[in-house]
């Protein structure tokens, strides 16, 4: 069974309805937009994506690994805002014509938050909800259920595929491909004994598909699902929770006093 | 096949051996001015590369050209997945929107999200320059499965970029832009050049045109503006938006489809049509 990106565990967040997990990545989205431009009211929301994660099983070490992969922009990011708030507030920090401010750092760290904590929150949502409840979800939120059927495939079959890249470039290097060397747009030419290979399989293995969805059914008439996700008091009172939680920092956000 | 629709659509060879000069130019272009940039301002070369500055400058008349762009993309990602389109008489039915599609237009689309979404996260960038720009092979496929597939490719492509952003930790707000504009870099293609085999000069030259030249310019402005505009909701500053964001998404489209995209699709369109998975041989059988 393929499941993508989901990771299996019972956990408080794979417990949850995944509607539940939507409106709270909904609601850290919204205290993330009220609190960019003070990285102390963002610094809570981060804290509470990063506690999600541990609590979804995956681990704070998650996040550290999906900052480290984005590291690169979010450097920029920092630097860019920091850089554009450098003539107010207090300096902290002088070399040469880079000056860093504590309104800087705050705005910096602030829209920092704003960008990663969405991305932790799916992240979660899309580790702690099978793959079946993802496409449930879609099909509640009223996307054509095609639509959701060719999303929630294309998500399963991912870890698959991007084995297959690997295997084709482990294979045709071992035939002499040397991706790595030569001018960019030589290496770039290289590219063409891997992405073959993978279209030839990804054609033949349209006819099956094809024929899976075919025999199940899929994509004609309404679709039911034998495992539907229950609304519980638990559900009823994390959403509460979340409500309070990320309303209350929201306004304190956008209302310095609130 | 070629040749019959060089005929057809009475297009002069020059004209399109012309386009593929172009399409080169503006590489070497590109090339040479982030080349200046880089030894002018080596530690921030994009603070110097003319595209940058023209955006940058520009910005206003590109935001009300983005808009009209955008929306225009917008309506007509709707129009198609409704099951109509654009054609020289109005808007008429295509039989291709979603609720048209079979089992097979579904796993095409499963697939093709899979693959390039796939490719995207296993390949690793071709580093033009040291932390400032790269080439990504795999976008040389978004075209291709728009012109091969049609409209479920179009969509593959759009949700493969929509998984490697989850994939990569770039899932947000700015992912609407990335999704919409990556359906409109197989869209061009598939809707504006006739002939699909790369097999001829107008094939080539067409393919030069709304695949490598148009797309890159299109998706560029079109994920561009959507970052602009909901600045307040994703975090980018301005700088990064237009003067390192869509000067990458234009050297990379335009130099990636230029070199890798013809190369690939001489050798991937007789297999697509041999597997009788080209949309056009299809579209036909379920209509006859």
């Amino acid at each position: 069974m393929l499941t993508g990106l989901y990771v299996p565990k019972d956990t408080l967040f794979h417990r949850l309805d995944p509607r539940v997990k939507l409106l709270w990545t909904f609601l850290v989205l919204v205290a993330s937009i009220a609190t960019q431009f003070n990285c102390i009211k963002g610094a809570p929301v981060f804290l509470s994506v990063v506690v999600a994660l541990a609590l979804s099983g995956i681990g704070a070490g998650f996040a550290a690994l999906l900052i480290f992969n984005m590291s690169a922009f979010l450097i920029a990011v920092i630097l860019v805002w920091a850089g554009m708030y450098s003539s107010h507030g207090v300096p902290v920090l002088e070399l040469g014509v880079f000056r860093l401010t504590d309104v800087g750092v705050s705005v910096a760290l602030g829209k920092f938050f704003l960008i990663i904590c969405p991305v932790l929150a799916f992240a979660v949502f899309f580790t702690s909800t099978k793959p079946y409840h993802v496409m449930w979800t879609l099909d509640k939120l009223g996307l054509p259920h095609k639509l959701s059927l060719a999303f929630t495939i294309s998500l399963s079959m991912l870890p698959s595929i991007v084995k297959s890249t690997r295997e084709v470039i482990e294979v045709q290097k071992t035939r002499g491909l040397a991706l790595d060397r030569g001018w960019p747009l030589e290496r770039l030419r290289k590219h063409i004994p891997i992405i073959v290979p993978l279209i030839a399989r990804l054609l033949s293995d349209v006819w099956d598909l094809s024929m899976v969805l075919a025999s199940r059914y899929a994509g004609y008439g309404r679709r039911t699902y034998v495992f539907e996700p229950k609304w519980s008091r638990g559900d009823s009172a994390f959403l509460l929770l979340s409500l309070l939680f990320y309303g209350g920092v929201a306004l304190w956000g956008v209302f310095p006093y609130a | 096949m070629g040749e019959k629709a060089a005929k057809t659509t009475g297009s002069p060879k020059a004209l399109y051996v012309f386009v593929v000069i172009i399409g080169l130019l503006l590489i070497a272009g590109l090339v040479y001015a982030f080349w200046l940039a880089l030894r002018a301002n080596p530690a921030n070369p994009w603070e110097s590369f003319a595209i940058s500055q023209a955006f940058l400058e520009f910005r206003d008349i590109i935001l009300f050209v983005g808009a009209v762009l955008w929306l225009f993309g917008t309506l007509l990602f709707a129009l198609e997945l409704a099951g109509f389109t654009i054609t020289k008489r109005g808007i008429s039915r295509n039989r291709m929107g979603v609720s048209s599609w079979g089992v097979i237009d579904v796993a095409l689309a499963a697939l093709s999200a899979a693959v390039y979404g796939g490719l995207l996260a296993a390949t690793t960038p071709i580093v033009i320059v040291p932390g400032f720009t790269w080439l990504r092979p795999a976008n040389s496929l978004a075209p291709l499965f728009g012109m091969f597939f049609g409209i479920p490719g179009c969509l593959g492509v759009a949700f493969g970029n929509l998984i490697a952003d989850i994939v990569g930790g770039y899932f947000g707000v700015g992912s609407f832009g990335g999704f919409i504009g990556n359906f409109l870099i197989a869209y061009l293609p598939y809707k504006m050049v006739k002939d699909h085999s790369f097999a001829s000069t107008s094939s080539i030259g067409e393919f030069y045109l709304w695949g490598v030249i148009v797309q890159a310019f299109y998706s560029a402005i079109y994920i561009c503006w959507w970052l602009d505009v909901a600045e307040g909701v994703i975090g980018l500053p301005v700088f990064l938006t237009w003067g390192i964001i869509a000067p990458m998404i234009l050297l990379n489209n335009i130099t990636v489809n230029a070199v890798l995209s013809p190369l690939l699709g001489r050798v991937l369109f007789p297999m697509v049509k041999g597997r009788g998975l080209y949309w056009r041989d299809r579209v036909r059988a379920t209509l006859s």
